[in-house]
């Protein structure tokens, strides 16, 4: 079942896919995938790996097929129709592919001139991610940073509406990593939509407006940031030196607890704010005495936590162990 | 459509794959035709006597069979000095043989360029980075194997050019200005290279975009072509599955004709024609061309 959490209902949506299946041989990778990417924003895709992200975009690219279900892109069917709305979408899909030993400027040319776009764009978009020193440089001579810059600069060729960026500061140092952070808030500030695939949650949480957790190949939960940690609620932190003891305790005492580095997070199993003092209470009743018990908000990572434990499967693996129980 | 097969061009002319085999198949021409020239070279006297004194000795052994019934020895001739002379080529032999001599390896070259443009497009990745712009595959698959026919023919057009201008040039160098003029074969030989060259690169294009793999494409063309050299070799030449091997259609394409050892004789018989094995080859690309559509608009592109 998917958690929604939207306050209200998206004017419009960039994209949109009801039960989307896609399976490698033996693999479910997507099983009956409903997923919908509200019109402007930022909108995160995060997930398990495994969980299905990579290839819900490569099939909404047309990349890969598809075994069943439907897709739209700004509410044109795809791929049947995808010609007519691939201008109004730039992609970086993985580790951008550029021929090596190629400039940086012929590269894109390539691509412009495939899609009718004057080769003066070339220049403009190079200038845009700070490449105009680079543009005669070959491109298995740039750094990693510079490749993602190169990928994005690619995006922009289209002038699109859409932008597609998945895992996009992998490899990249925190400055890169702030980089991309920042184009991206930037894009979507424009008047654009960006749906970003990530597992950088702390980094997600700086810019996403809306939100869709993926596991198993289908979507768990969706909607705005906002609610997400509002509904997320609160948890104590409790350190203790005897954890079992503790974990029984609390158990029995109507919470659950959960072992997150050393410590535990505690929430009530009702779904109502726990009370730092009655934890102190049932700890107590057992003579456990915490070294550190206080009240957390929850945050984007610990959502994600709550949201996907036992999710690192793929979608096959996860019926299997439906099947079994 | 335009735009892309512009852009297939452009990215043609880009890679290094082009210019390298241009190179090397240039330098091709230039060698062979080198290596060829000394059998443009007149007898030499040591050469003409050495023809002398083989020619009077076998003309002693023939007359000692044959004696004073020469129509017993059937289908010995009796033995002419210029049978054992070296063939001295005329300008015209030369360059055609030169041609021939080296075309196998040009068409080599075209080959590789269709299978690596594409190979290395799949192997890079960029494949799939020019399908987030143009998803339309079958227009993709046009124009790449577009450029792929055009490559594959300048392969051709260059190691003919630099077989027929060295040739030339070292020809006049060495020999004057003398019997300097080509046979009618050769700008037929020229076009059917061109031709064969194209629909080389042709193949090894949507072979590679089909199989989505250079290393399957080349392999198993190369294992065809090699491997129907051997039978064909053992096969009679009245056989029929003679007629329907790749190898002998090729060098038909290549050379105008195939000859084989007839059956009864020592003698060479002419067994395919030119247009024979056109078609041959039209029928096989049609029939590979649409298998590499139908897999390539099927295939999920991974990288």
């Amino acid at each position: 079942m998917t958690h929604h959490r939207w306050t209200r209902e998206p004017a419009a949506w960039a994209v949109r896919t009801r039960g989307l299946t896609k399976r490698f041989r033996s693999t479910v990778a997507v099983s009956g995938l409903d997923l919908n990417i509200p019109l402007g924003g930022v909108h995160a895709l995060l997930g398990p790996n495994g969980s299905g992200k990579t290839t819900t975009i490569r099939l909404l690219l047309g990349l890969l097929q598809a075994n069943a279900g439907s897709m739209e892109l700004f509410g044109v069917p795809v791929p049947a129709r995808l010609p007519e709305v691939i201008g109004r979408v730039g992609a970086i899909v993985e580790s951008p592919a550029f021929y090596p030993t190629m400039t940086l400027r012929r590269n894109l040319e390539i691509l412009a001139t495939s899609i009718g776009v004057p080769t003066r764009r070339v220049t403009e978009v190079l200038l845009e991610v700070g490449l105009g020193g680079r543009a005669e440089s070959r491109y298995h001579q740039c750094s990693l940073g510079m490749k993602q810059r190169m990928a994005i600069a690619a995006t922009l060729l289209k002038e699109p509406e859409l932008f597609i960026f998945d895992e996009p500061t992998n490899g990249l140092d925190p400055a890169g990593i702030q980089e991309i952070r920042t184009t991206m808030r930037a894009l979507a500030d424009s008047g654009r939509t960006v749906l970003v695939s990530s597992h950088l949650l702390s980094e997600i949480e700086q810019i996403a407006d809306t939100v869709s957790i993926i596991g198993r190949g289908r979507v768990l939960a969706e909607g705005e940031l906002g609610q997400f940690l509002a509904d997320g609620g609160a948890h104590v932190v409790v350190e203790v030196d005897d954890q079992c003891v503790a974990f029984e305790a609390l158990r029995v005492g109507g919470y659950s607890p959960r072992v997150v580095g050393g410590q535990l997070h505690v929430v009530r199993r009702d779904q109502q704010s726990p009370d730092p003092s009655d934890v102190a209470r049932v700890l107590g009743a057992v003579d456990v005495w915490p070294s550190r018990l206080g009240l957390e908000s929850s945050t984007l990572e610990q959502v994600f936590l709550g949201l996907t434990a036992g999710e690192h499967l793929t979608a096959t693996q996860g019926r299997q162990q439906e099947v079994a129980s | 459509m335009t735009d892309l097969l512009t852009a297939e061009f452009l990215r043609l002319v880009s890679r290094r794959i082009l210019w390298a085999l241009l190179l090397g198949v240039a330098a091709l021409g230039a060698i062979v035709t080198l290596t060829n020239l000394g059998l443009t070279e007149p007898l030499s006297v040591a050469e003409q006597q050495e023809a002398q004194q083989i020619h009077e000795n076998e003309l002693v052994a023939w007359e000692e069979a044959c004696g004073d019934e020469p129509a017993d020895c059937g289908d010995w001739p009796r033995p002419t000095r210029d049978q054992y002379e070296r063939e001295v080529w005329s300008y015209a032999d030369y360059l055609d043989n030169s041609l021939f001599g080296g075309s196998f390896v040009a068409l080599i070259g075209s080959l590789f360029l269709g299978i690596g443009m594409v190979g290395g497009e799949i192997n890079a990745g960029t494949l799939g980075t020019q399908l987030t712009f143009t998803p339309e595959r079958n227009r993709t698959f046009v124009t790449k194997v577009t450029a792929a026919v055009a490559g594959g023919a300048l392969i051709a057009l260059t190691f003919a050019a630099s077989t027929v201008i060295i040739g030339t040039l070292s020809h006049l160098l060495m020999r004057g200005a003398d019997d300097v003029t080509a046979g009618p074969e050769l700008p037929l030989a020229i076009l059917r290279l061109l031709l064969v060259g194209a629909m080389l690169a042709l193949l090894g294009a949507a072979a590679t975009l089909g199989l989505g793999s250079s290393g399957w494409a080349g392999g198993l063309i190369m294992a065809v072509a090699f491997g129907s050299l051997v039978v064909s070799s053992s096969l009679p030449s009245a056989s029929l599955v003679l007629r329907l091997m790749p190898w002998p259609n090729l060098v038909t394409l290549v050379d105008g004709s195939y000859e084989h050892w007839g059956p009864e004789s020592y003698e060479l018989e002419t067994i395919l024609t030119f247009w024979q094995s056109f078609n041959y080859a039209a029928i096989i690309l049609i029939v590979v061309t649409a298998l590499a559509v139908w897999a390539f608009r099927r295939k999920d592109v991974l990288v």
